[in-house]
Formats: C-alpha cells, structure tokens, sequence
C-alpha cells in the first residue's frame, strides 16, 4: 500500500514501460524512433539502422547486436529494400513491400511498443518506415549457443546421447523430432519482469488431462517474479508442497525422458537458459526409475529396479539402524558380530550416535566439495576423503571401522538413486532418523518411518498423489512399480487424473513364433 | 499447519540431548557375557560369569605375536543369598554393566543340580535378558570350574559347548525346553552332563575345554542321576534326536565291525493299553551309508547286505533297550516323555495314574521295533585292501 502511495524509482520505471508498452507505434517515424531510441539508451548493443527504401521512403531497422544474424540483414532485409524500384503507396502498407521484396522466412507484424520490445529481445529484427504505423518483425536470431552434448548428470549405457541444451527453440525441436504428431502442443509464454524468459508447456493433445494442463498453465501465469534462470526457480513456485523435502517434479535433461513422461500423459516446461526440462505430475517411483529400464531386458530392469529399492532403504536407514542396535538393541546382533564390533568399537572415545553423526556429516562435505571443486581438484578430495576419514581416523580410534563402513556402503547406496534429487532428500531425511534412533532405539527408527511414510502419502504432484499405485492402490500399475513389465504386456497407460485415454498400444503383442512367418 | 511444522522441526535437536536418558547403554559400557555358572556353597548360591575380553583380540590381530591361543575371556563369581543377591554382588566387582543378551549357555553345579534348579529356573525366565534359546547343561563338579578352562579352538569354553551341542553329538536342551518339560507331564528334564576334557601334554594346564559327556537326569528340579555315554545314545535314540550318529556293530561268526554313519532315524513312540498292562511300543525306521567295513562280505551281495541290515538292527535295538531299561528300572525317571504319549492317546487311563505316574512308568513293557537299513556302501563296493578271492561274496 505505501509503494503506491509513494512509488519507488524502479516502480515509476516499470509503470512508464508498461504505459509505453501499451501505445501503438505512430506513422511518423521522427517520433517513434526518438521514444525508442529514448528507451534504449545506454543499451550499447542495440542497433538503429536508419535507411532509405527504394531511395525515397525514410526507415529504419532496429535489433541487437548478437542476437540476430547481422549477414541475413543485410542481404535479404536492407539491401533489397534499398534497391526496390517501385514502391507501393502507404494504403497498401508494409505487408505488401514486404511479400514483394524481403527474402526472410518469417515475419510477423509489430503493432505496439511492448511487441516490438518482445520482437527485439528475441533477435527479430523490427523495421519502421515513415508514414505508416506499426512495423514488421523478422525472424532472424542468431545466437551463440552450445552444441547438442551428452547429459553430464543422466549418463547411461543404451539409449539416446543427446540432451537439452540451454535454448528453448532448439528444445522444442528435439522433442518435435521424436513426437512428430502435430497434436504435440508447445504453449509459449514469458515469465519474469526482466529476464521475460520464454517458457514452454508441452504435452500431447488428447492424452493429458485437460484440467492438468489447465492448471499448469494457471500456476505459471501467477508467477510474478524479477526473472528466472533456471527450471528450479520455476519449480519451487508452482509445486504443490513446498515445505516437502520431496521434489514434486522431476526434472531431466534427456528428451527421451521428456518425450516417454509426454507419451504418458504428463505435462513438461521447458524454459530457455537451461537444459534441464521440468515434468510433471510424477510419483515418488517415476524418480526410482531411469530410461534405461526401458530400454533393457525386463528382467534386467527388474533386477535393478529391486536393487534400487533395496539400497534406497539402505541409504536411509542404514546408519540409523546401525546406531539403534548398537545403543539399545546389542541382543539383535548375532554374537560373533557383535564381538568384533565391540573390539573396534573399544578405543572410540564418542557414543554411536556421536560417531555415526560425525561420519555422515563429513561424508556429506567431502560429497559437496567433490561436486563444487574444479575437476583437476575433485581427485585430491576423494583422495584426501579416504585416507582421512578411512584409514587414519580408524586408526587413530576416533572412528570404528565398521561405523566406516556403514557410511561407505550408505553413501554408495545414495548414490544409486537415479535422480539426484531424490537421492538428496532421501539423504536428508537420514539426519533426523539418526537422532531418533539414538534416542528411542529402533522405536524412534520406527516413528521416523511412520512419519516420513505419512508425509509422502500426503503430498501430491500436480494433483497425483505421490505414493500413487501404492498409496492410492493401482493393482494394474504395479507392474511398471514392483517390477518392469514386459514391453508387450504394458498395454495400458499410468492413469494420473480423470480419464484419459487409457491404452496405449494393441494387446497381445507378446512376440513367438507362432507370430511371424506365414 | 506448516508454522507449527517448522516449531516441531526446532524441537529436533534437542533429541540429540535427550540421547543421555533412557536405557540407552554404549556397546564399551556392557560387559558381554558368554556363560553363567551356578553352584552352591554353603547354603548359599556363586554365580560366575564367563565374559569377552575385547581388548586381547586387537591384540592378537595386530601384530599376530600373540600366542595362538590368547586368553579372550575372563571369569568373575559373586555369592549371594539368591541368584539376583549373587548378581548384585558380583556387578559391584565389575566396572561393566552385565549383559545377557548374548549369554547363551547356562551351567548348573553338580552339588546345586542335587538340591534343585527351581531358584535358578525362575531367574533366568523371568529376567528379560537371558534368551530363551540358550542352552543348558550340568556339569560334573563345580560348574565354575567349567568356564575357567580357555579352549584352543573358538573364543570361549562356553562357545565350545554351544557349538558341540548344534552338532547334535549330543543332546541339547534350551532355557524353554527345561521350562516346559519341568512343567509337563512326566516333570523330568535330561540335561547334557559337561566335564573338562584331559588337557594335552604339550598344552597349558588350562588350555582345554569342557565338552558334553553323558546326561544328567532330573526328577521335578533335583537331579536324581546320570547316564552314562553309551546309555546317553540310546536316550537320544529314544528322543527321536539321532543325527549324525555312528553306529559300529559286529557281522557274522567273525564279528568283525561295520559302520553306518550318518543315520538318518524316526523314532516312534506309540502307546497301549490292554487291561493292566502297558505297552510302548518304540518303532526305528533307521538308515545310514557305510563307512568302514573291517569283515570280508561284500555289500553288494543281496544276501550279505541283509544280513548287516539285521545286524544294524541288532545294535541298535541294544542301544534303544539299554536306555530304556536303565531309566526305568535304574533312574525310574520318566525323562522320555512316555508320559506325554499316554497323557495325549489315553487322557482317561492317564487321569488316574498321573498321581503315581513315577510308579506305573516303571511298569510299562517297551518292546523295540527297529527296521534299519544300508543305503550306500560308499566309494567301493567290495572291501576294501582285500584280494578278489578272500572276498565272501555269497
């Protein structure tokens, strides 16, 4: 209430931009190209390019420096209007010089100040001329971008190499090329106050829901932000938790995971400046899942779906039971073990708890400056993490070894999630489950899974609840859950909301012999 | 909802100090006993606790000096007026907390076997500690002395009997299983009698251990006697607990020995009445591979091999009647659960002599059934370092 009663200098800006924004472009060029050259100044890669058409008309070209291919101007926009002989009269307007004349493929009329900004600031160059009103954008950016390059954080033996890049338009053109169907939607929108950073929804007409689209588009449109630089930032403003340590999207840099959660009626957003693509609604196993599961033999991919499931418990109980047994439960461990435990465990000065907290924790930095360190570096900290935390702190009785060897294996276990999201909340969730299993035994490991049970059952992503097929029980899609059904047996999409077009492919199709020849 | 998370969340750390509370108990803070012994002295009970030392075994792993057989265990004793009296006293000679948890073998006196195990009894099941699935045993002589010997082989003399009695040499009774037989109907429990076996001449005096020879028998909680080892067998025989038994037995005129081993047996006890008399009739369905033949017949003959198998028989009826005709007539202790069977096929006849059961259960007539037979000869048929001719093959 006070900003309107006493607006701030930015605010007056924003205010005196949308006003702009609003007007229409003038046909007297004078007056328009000074509100534009006024509304650029200090912008040093903006570039005004006043010319004569055919010799006689007054014009000019406006784009920036960069973001446009400065060669193609030249060639098909000015030099052909300068060279025009016979130049239609201002009733018949732009358009038609422009069928006439300008080579460029696409071209879109400018009609006020807030779409020839918008045209600009995606390298289309904009051209006024005197005497008429509006102006013509051409589609011509160019830009330096990076080269389509394998997923540094999705790598896999069989399936596609190629990911998401940091530009929108080269994105969508790879999803385009594995959907070719045209009822594959790309809606386009822009989000941030500054940044104005394009973003796609994609999905499939028909298969997703409509009301999931819907809202979708609803939550990105309440964005109200400065600007957005990466698919997280839009993540955490339209999830619907947002006090979970659960990640309610996944995100991906693979359009193959893209293109296979659109096949299924999910919803991505794509957003341009980064390669990583948002899906969603996905449930807690979609994130215990990696392409190549599909890609594999099912047995294969059920076998590895098991062991993924097996370490999950692990890297999130592991240290806690460890800690529980070892304060409270000594009658659990068979008496050999305990034994040795007990004979490594003799010189340690700090209760398990202590211990197991110190390990994790250090285990935990040596994982994040792994990650932040330049690469040169990276091997010194693994170095260094091994023979620190490893050799030496056993040997000198601050650790026991088999607390070492509880981190290692739980450490290792987290890194088996495939999403690294999911993997960093499951490691989170450890902390807590530690302190109470030091604190009430394995009755506080019990409560804590209670707890972390219940949180998940509660949660939902878009809508489909997280636990859905277990929580929310779908007999029928277990088969993609506890194990990965056969190709030819998952005749039926994962239902998310409502009713979609539930089969996906012609039953039946188990391959034999009785299947070929004839 | 979410503020109140956020409150709830601030709470957490102070589990972290609510850690000292409880019955949270380190792992270094627990002295982790192997065995117990109770005897009597005086009127009054001893227990002595075998416990690990797991300092020594660093020690031995480190530098590997050591010598081979380091002591890993220590005993303490503590006297009191009552089990739970001993303890308390003998935990004020210990800087660690006595831990039962992995306490698998209980070893009572001799002396104490003979004035009732009941006190003892009720101490062990009713404390939450002790696992029901630990093993008992009597000892000849005092039972601390059996936990003062360090075996060569394995950590503790106590691990020594516990891993004798998985092997099923001999036989082998829980905390529970003396509960509930106790409990049962013939109120009589055999139990493993363990002594300490003749160190070797080469060995320090104490370097030995203590390993399960022979039984103890127990009317309600006293022992009444012993059974010798050979008598032992053909209780377990009779127990229907025969595994990996060697059975030896002469053949022929000559009387050379065979030997059956593993035997595989079912024993049945199957109960009659007819009037006054009773009968249980024991029915051996026994079956073993041969292991040494020392006579000249060869196996594979039809002829011969049915003759060892009713020799096979033969011994092992002996063994089965020895036992039973020593604890009837001997110990008049029902420890074979005759009483048992009677109770569930003649609940009626047995209302009336459940008073008097110790006397109608040396009344019954055990008649033996056994049907035993060879299944393999092993590598060679004929026998062994033996030339063609001197082989009896018919």
């Amino acid at each position: 209430m006070t900003s309107n009663a006493n607006p701030s200098s930015a605010q007056l800006l924003k205010q005196e931009l949308q006003k702009l924004g609003k007007q229409p472009v003038g046909a007297e060029l004078e007056h328009s190209s000074e509100q534009l050259r006024q509304l650029y100044a200090g912008c040093s890669d903006v570039v005004f390019r006043p010319f004569l058409i055919g010799g006689q008309t007054n014009a000019f070209l406006l784009y920036i420096d960069g973001l446009s291919d400065a060669e193609a101007i030249e060639k098909s926009i000015i030099a052909p209007l300068m060279q025009v002989q016979m130049q239609p009269s201002a009733a018949e307007g732009l358009p038609k010089l422009v069928s006439q004349t300008i080579t460029v493929s696409s071209t879109k009329p400018v009609t006020t100040f807030a779409q020839v900004m918008e045209a600009v600031a995606n390298g289309m160059p904009v051209l006024l001329r005197d005497q008429e009103a509006g102006g013509v954008a051409f589609g011509l950016p160019q830009w330096e971008k990076r080269t389509i390059e394998e997923p540094g954080a999705e790598s896999g033996i069989r399936g596609p190499r190629e990911g998401f890049t940091e530009t929108l338009r080269v994105n969508t053109s790879m999803l385009r090329r594995i959907i070719k169907s045209p009822l594959l939607k790309l809606e386009m929108m822009t989000i941030g106050e500054y940044t104005q950073t394009n973003v796609a929804i994609a999905y499939i007409k028909g298969l997703a829901d409509e009301t999931l689209i819907e809202e979708t588009r609803a939550r990105l449109s309440r964005i109200r932000i400065d600007g957005i630089l990466e698919s997280g930032n839009i993540e955490e403003l339209i999830e619907d938790s947002p006090w979970s340590p659960f990640p309610q999207m996944m995100n991906t840099e693979r359009p193959d995971v893209v293109a296979a959660a659109l096949l299924e009626g999910r919803a991505a957003i794509l957003i341009e400046g980064t390669p990583f693509v948002l899906v969603a609604p996905i449930t807690f196993f979609s994130l215990l899942q990696t392409p190549e599961d599909y890609y594999q033999r099912f047995m294969v991919s059920t076998f590895i779906r098991w062991l993924r499931y097996m370490f999950l418990l692990m890297s999130l109980l592991l240290p806690s039971l460890y800690v529980a047994v070892l304060t409270y439960h000594q009658e659990m461990v068979p008496g050999s073990l305990l034994v040795s435990m007990a004979t490594a465990r003799e010189p340690v000065p700090f209760p398990a708890l202590i211990e197991a907290l110190i390990m994790e924790i250090t285990f935990e930095a040596l994982r994040e400056a792994g990650i932040r360190l330049p690469k040169q570096v990276g091997a010194a900290v693994s170095i260094v993490g091994a023979l620190v935390i490893g050799q030496a702190a056993v040997q000198a009785g601050l650790v026991s070894a088999p607390m070492v060897i509880v981190v290692a294996i739980t450490g290792i276990a987290s890194f088996m999630m495939p999403r690294y999201i999911a993997g960093i909340a499951v490691r989170l969730m450890r902390f807590p489950l530690i302190m109470l299993a030091g604190t009430f035994g394995l009755l506080g490991i019990m409560l804590g899974i209670i707890a972390i049970v219940l949180h998940m059952c509660s949660i939902r992503s878009l809508g489909v609840p997280y636990l859905s097929t277990l929580a929310t029980f779908k007999g029928r899609e277990l088969k993609d859950v506890l194990i990965r059904g056969p190709l030819w047996m998952m005749d039926e999409r994962p239902r998310l909301t409502g009713d979609s077009d539930a089969i996906r492919q012609a039953p039946g199709q188990m391959p034999g012999p009785q299947h070929g020849g004839e | 909802m979410i503020a109140r998370l956020m409150r709830l969340s601030l709470l957490l750390p102070l589990f972290a100090l609510l850690s000292g509370c409880w019955d949270r108990i380190e792992l270094n803070d627990l002295l982790l006993v192997t065995a117990l012994a109770f005897d009597q002295e005086k009127g009054q009970v001893v227990t002595t606790v075998q416990f690990l030392l797991p300092r020594s075994q660093t020690a031995v792993g480190g530098t590997g000096g050591g010598s081979p057989a380091a002591k890993q265990t220590s005993v303490r004793a503590g006297k009191g007026y009552n089990v739970a009296d001993a303890l308390s006293k003998l935990q004020r000679k210990l800087p660690r907390k006595l831990f039962w948890g992995q306490c698998k073998v209980f070893i009572f006196g001799e002396e104490l076997a003979k004035s009732g195990i009941r006190d003892e009894l009720d101490f062990l099941i009713r404390h939450p500690q002790p696992r029901e699935r630990s093993y008992m045993f009597v000892s000849r002589g005092k039972a601390a002395d059996m936990l003062e010997v360090y075996p060569p082989l394995e950590r503790s003399s106590a691990e020594v009997l516990r891993e004798l009695s998985d092997m099923r040499i001999g036989y082998k009774v829980t905390l529970q299983e003396l509960n509930m037989k106790l409990k049962g109907e013939s109120r009589a429990v055999a139990l493993p009698l363990v002594s300490i076996l003749q160190p070797n001449k080469t060995a320090d005096p104490f370097q030995t251990i203590s390993y399960i020879h022979g039984t103890a028998i127990f009317h309600k909680d006293r022992k009444v006697g012993d059974l010798s080892e050979k008598v032992s067998q053909g209780l377990l025989w009779l127990l229907n607990e025969v595994n990996e038994f060697t059975v030896t037995f002469p053949i022929g005129d000559s009387n050379r020995l065979v030997s059956i081993s593993p035997i595989k047996a079912k024993v049945k006890l199957i109960p009659y009445i007819k009037g006054d008399q009773w009968t249980m009739t024991v029915r051996v369905e026994a079956q073993g591979d041969m292991v040494e033949n020392d006579s000249n017949w060869n196996p594979t003959s039809e002829k011969l091999l049915d003759q060892m198998d009713r020799a096979f028989e033969k011994e092992v009826k002996r063994y089965i009647d020895l036992a039973a005709n020593d604890i009837q007539h001997r110990l008049k202790t029902d420890v074979i659960g005759f009483g048992t069977a009677y109770h569930r096929k003649y609940p009626k006849h047995w209302k009336q002599v459940e008073d008097r059961w110790d006397e109608q259960f040396q009344q019954i007539k055990v008649v033996t059934k056994v049907h035993a037979r060879i299944l393999r000869t092993g590598n060679v048929s004929n026998p062994g370092g033996l030339p063609e001719e001197e082989i009896k093959q018919k």
